[in-house]
């Protein structure tokens, strides 16, 4: 019994072995943290990988890029030839050009949510133009987390911009009754990016694009409008202070049929002439319906349901009517759509 | 205070098969109204264990191993309550492998599966401290982990969207086809655990009200963790999913460093009810083997189970064999919450008969 203490002390000191950290511990310092994922195809059916990883000591951007048949090959080749360990726990944005995303997004967003580091709250945007003059781009403005502080609401963000996280590119991808807009961005003469509006998506395919004045009714629709601006074509711009819409899905026959209604409320930036309020909602209510009808007319075309009308439907469907809603019905679906616009004031200016 | 552990027992032991493998399952076993099976199953194990307390009170002070002993004699004793050993059994390794597979995929991958298996020393250390230890320990467990959860469920309102709960009817009652559904009642095997705990010594437990109470509170949970995925997701992505409560847990956005990944947290608390859950399985495996089997001494059986635990957990070649592995579960699971409670309460009328 008086070897007691002597053993505790025994077993105490085997606890510093625990003290050598767990497996395949690897430094802070020695550890790579891209922040952006670039993907786009290379030459013969490859994919091209490209990370921009920031260097916060010389206020610099890295660039790395590999080629190869798959993307987790092309990672696994980056890790091989970089000096430190690549770590993607901190990537915030994955972008994807143009070309691919007309082809499919779905092994990016796939291997992404497959893999085990990568953040499926992270955002995704799709490239126009030269891909890799926007990853190699050495501005010293596009450093660091400006990129997505470019989509940040708490930041950069505006309601002319998408915003889709990549878990959510996911389920726009199987969903039945539901797609996504995807941002679409080009490299940026001062600022990291320009906005070229959003790609319509249908499942994990992007079939057309939409301009900033479309993102801005898609969002508005989505319930995200906060500082939105409309231009009117000859006499004011109002800035949209809240928006609300409101559905009602039916079937009339054998067609799905929607009222919609759009309440917005606005303020007046800027006015030519004198227009009267009454004027300028006239008017602002005649330029959203046209631009609505104009957009969902392209939609149905492209078969591509982002506004998401269909969930309206979800609970009268069956699942046969589900699985073919935006091959069959959607394209069919009548839309009553009325806008209701109220200028609450008029700014300073009386 | 004190006097409620034994319902945060009871609490956590259901939380932590909820917490995982049932939304899960339940996703998987229906395409709409995941509401019908999650109801099915909750009432269910309601009945079966108003049926398990009764049949107990007839016996007081005694276990689930006496009371067989007793009635049946040890040889019958023995061979009906195999199962329920077995059962226990695989159920730890099932619910270690999987959790320790779910560590891996969020944020240990590098980790070998057999080290985080290890991790049943916790409950082992438990189990060996016997049941009062482990009951007093679940009332600061619970403090601990359930604002963190309650948390977690109240922001991830903020990606919901109601309209993926649709269709909200199932009027074929397909999950009743379904393996999956049948799998799903790993969530409702909790309560056999009331049947080994000297309920004498726990003025709480004697009134079943309180227990019935307990479980009413669970069944937010039941509901919340299926339907979280559901309305984040949709049916059709989230049946894609192996580990869909924690997909949905990484899907929220909280921009305050702390929160960054919510997950972890969350991870955290459904490894402290499993550590809950284990310890109390293998303090009943320890209780039985010692009855009715080997009259040995505690550390060589404690030695004995973390050696075969750890060894089949940890060993399971693939993911298809872990699902195997809860196919054969099943079986035993339905034996163990059907035929012991109806026994246990056809026993409890005899004896009370003989005695009135």
């Amino acid at each position: 019994m008086k070897y007691k203490p002597l053993i505790a002390f025994i077993l105490l000191c085997c606890s510093f072995a625990v003290l050598g950290g767990c497996w395949n511990n690897k430094d802070i310092n020695k550890r790579m943290l891209p922040v952006i994922m670039g993907i786009t195809e290379g030459k013969e059916g490859n994919v091209q990988v490209f990370l921009r990883i920031p260097n916060q000591q010389n206020n610099s951007t890295r660039t790395l890029q590999a080629e190869a048949k798959s993307i987790d090959k092309a990672v696994d080749m980056l890790r091989t030839h970089a000096e430190e360990s690549v770590d993607l726990l901190h990537l915030k944005l994955l972008l994807i050009s143009e070309n691919t995303a007309r082809k499919s997004i779905k092994d990016a967003i796939e291997f992404v949510i497959r893999s085990r580091e990568i953040s499926p709250k992270a955002l995704v945007a799709i490239v126009s133009g030269d891909f890799s003059q926007l990853m190699h781009d050495k501005k010293k403005v596009n450093i660091g987390l400006s990129a997505y502080d470019f989509f940040g609401k708490e930041s950069g963000w505006t309601p002319n911009i998408s915003i889709i996280h990549i878990w959510e590119a996911y389920r726009g991808m199987y969903v039945q009754t539901e797609d996504t807009a995807i941002p679409l961005i080009a490299k940026g003469a001062t600022t990291p990016f320009m906005s070229l509006g959003s790609a319509i998506m249908n499942r994990d395919r992007m079939v057309g694009k939409m301009s900033i004045e479309e993102t801005l009714i898609y969002n508005l629709y989505q319930g995200q409008y906060s500082g939105g601006t409309v231009e009117l074509m000859n006499n004011a711009t109002v800035m949209i202070d809240s928006a609300r819409v409101h559905n009602e899905a039916s079937w009339s026959g054998s067609i799905p049929n929607i009222k919609s209604h759009m309440k917005l409320i606005g303020v007046i930036e800027e006015e030519e002439g004198n227009p009267t309020n009454a004027e300028v909602e006239k008017e602002l209510e005649a330029l959203m319906l046209k631009r609505y009808s104009n957009l969902l007319s392209r939609l149905q075309a492209h078969k591509s349901d982002i506004l998401g009308l269909g969930q309206y439907y979800r609970n009268q469907m069956t699942e046969n009517q589900s699985e073919n809603w935006k091959t069959v019905w959607f394209p069919k679906l009548k839309q009553e759509f009325t806008v209701n616009v109220i200028i609450r004031d008029s700014g300073d200016i009386k | 205070m004190s006097k409620f552990a034994p319902l945060t027992t009871f609490f956590l032991v259901h939380l932590a098969t909820i917490l995982l493998i049932f939304p899960e399952k339940t996703i998987a076993s229906t395409k709409s109204g995941h509401w019908e099976p999650i109801l099915i199953g909750y009432m269910l194990e309601w009945i079966l264990m108003w049926l398990y307390l009764k049949g107990l009170a007839g016996f007081p002070k005694m276990d689930l191993a006496d009371i067989f002993n007793e009635i049946t004699g040890k040889w019958a004793a023995r061979i009906i309550l195999a199962p329920l050993l077995l059962f226990f059994f695989i159920d730890v390794c099932v619910i270690l492998r999987v959790h320790s597979e779910m560590l891996t995929v969020t944020f240990l991958p590098e980790y070998p599966l057999w080290s985080l298996a290890l991790l049943v020393l916790v409950p082992l250390y438990a189990a060996w401290k016997g049941i009062q230890t482990i009951i007093r320990a679940t009332l600061i467990l619970f403090i601990i982990c359930m604002p963190v959860t309650l948390f977690s469920f109240f922001t991830s309102f903020g990606n919901f969207d109601l309209k993926n709960g649709y269709p909200l009817l199932d009027k074929t009652f397909s999950f009743m086809a379904s393996a999956d559904f049948y799998s799903s009642f790993i969530a409702h095997s909790g309560f056999l655990f009331l049947g080994f705990i000297p309920l004498y010594k726990y003025p709480i437990l004697k009134k079943s009200k309180s227990i019935f109470l307990t479980y009413v509170s669970l069944l937010f949970f039941y509901i919340a963790l299926v339907y979280i995925p559901l309305f984040i997701f949709g049916r059709e992505t989230s049946s894609r999913f192996q580990f869909p409560t924690i997909i949905s847990m990484d899907s929220i956005d909280i921009s305050w460093i702390m929160f960054d990944r919510l997950t972890l947290f969350f991870i955290t608390c459904t490894l402290i009810s499993v550590f809950v859950y284990a310890a109390l399985l293998l303090w009943m495996m320890i209780q039985l083997i010692q009855k009715l089997y080997l009259i040995s001494s505690l550390p060589v059986i404690v030695i004995i189970l973390a050696i075969s635990v750890v060894a089949l957990a940890g060993f399971l070649p693939t993911w298809n064999a872990v699902q195997v592995l809860i196919n054969i579960d099943t079986w035993f699971r339905f034996y163990c919450i059907f035929a012991l409670p109806l026994a246990i309460f056809i026993m409890g009328m005899v004896k009370r008969r003989k005695l009135a």
